[in-house]
């Protein structure tokens, strides 16, 4: 699974976690916010309001607008990246406002990148 | 006021192009590198098959839209002005996204292409003023059929520019222009009013570099097409 030498294949992923995971998933924002983070450490919510209005509008063939970033970003600082902090899927720096990735994001990370592939891959 | 002057107005917005993709595109980044810009990279997952790029304008977000769309602009398809898959196409996406960009090299294909975007929309409107510069009027004659077909099944007044390098045959209906000024001869453009529907106006401006490429945008902005309408009426009728 991770490769930080504190999980392996083997090792069973405690319930609670299977819980804050597929609570994230069940939205689309959330889950492109976190497939993001699969490949950068730290995101500013900013960054992320473009990244994932972009990225989800990309996957419908839809061009994204203004208004669209806006609303997304509304919802990531209300609503998202709030539940994604309490679930222990991410972590918040206040001072730079900018997330970056858990220990429990670690411990599920294969799962992140298999749905990745699933919904962003051919 | 002059086309390069106008051109210059439209450089002044400052644009970044951000793209997120699996790999490096540096063919794209490219192509999307212009004056007063800058063009940057951010990876996505290798497993994603696709990726988008943004569009900011004075470093606020404008536009978004998949690269499949934007790889179509390297190598754009040419339609007919009347083609009924013209509408909805992955390009016309993405001419939308860059509208207002100044853009160099820009390739005579890809000037074409956003040409036929024009014509498209004059041709479906079917009135209002059309303004046409080839820079040189025997570029015009490969376009005749084109057109002469816009002319007879439109209401659309058509004024052609260029300099003259070919002579017309009799009783060809579209007003000719020919000129000696220096600006038509280096300026490729469109200039469509719209006439009466206000989605309607549409203009493309681009000036042909000592390389043979272009420099130059396009734009739904009514005041600039307004604008370059004008100064063509005012300056060669």
């Amino acid at each position: 699974m991770s490769n930080d030498g504190q999980n392996s294949d083997r090792d069973a992923v405690d319930p609670d976690t299977i819980d804050a995971v597929f609570e994230g998933f069940c939205d689309r924002d959330r889950r492109y916010l976190l497939y993001f983070l699969l490949e950068h450490d730290h995101v500013s919510v900013q960054d992320l309001g473009n990244i994932v209005t972009g990225w989800v509008k990309a996957n419908s063939s839809e061009m994204g607008h203004r208004a669209d970033r806006d609303a997304t970003l509304c919802e990531l600082r209300h609503q998202h990246v709030p539940l994604l902090i309490e679930s222990n899927l991410i972590e918040y720096d206040e001072a730079t406002e900018s997330l970056s990735v858990s220990p429990r994001f670690e411990a599920v990370r294969s799962f992140i990148e298999r749905a990745c592939a699933a919904e962003t891959g051919s | 006021m002059t086309l390069s002057s106008i051109l210059e107005r439209v450089g002044e917005t400052t644009r970044t192009i951000e793209l997120y993709a699996p790999e490096p595109l540096p063919e794209l980044a490219k192509q999307f590198e212009r004056r007063n810009s800058t063009t940057t990279y951010r990876s996505l997952p290798a497993a994603t098959d696709d990726g988008f790029l943004i569009v900011f304008e004075d470093g606020r977000f404008q536009t978004s839209i998949e690269l499949t769309a934007a790889r179509e602009f390297l190598d754009p398809p040419i339609n007919e002005p009347w083609a009924e898959h013209f509408v909805g196409t992955a390009y016309l996406r993405l001419l939308e996204v860059l509208e207002n960009t100044l853009m160099s090299p820009l390739s005579r294909r890809q000037l074409l292409a956003t040409a036929r975007d024009i014509e498209y929309r004059a041709w479906h409107v079917g009135h209002g003023t059309l303004r046409v510069g080839f820079q040189n009027l025997s570029a015009y004659e490969e376009q005749l059929s084109v057109y002469d077909r816009l002319e007879r099944e439109t209401d659309l007044e058509i004024h052609i520019y260029g300099e003259a390098d070919w002579n017309a045959p009799v009783g060809l209906t579209p007003t000719i222009h020919r000129e000696t000024a220096d600006e038509i001869g280096s300026f490729w453009f469109l200039v469509y009013d719209g006439g009466d529907d206000p989605l309607g106006p549409y203009a493309l401006l681009a000036r042909e570099e000592d390389d043979g490429t272009y420099t130059g945008f396009w734009s739904s902005d009514p005041e600039l097409v307004a604008d370059l309408d004008a100064y063509l009426l005012e300056t060669y009728g």
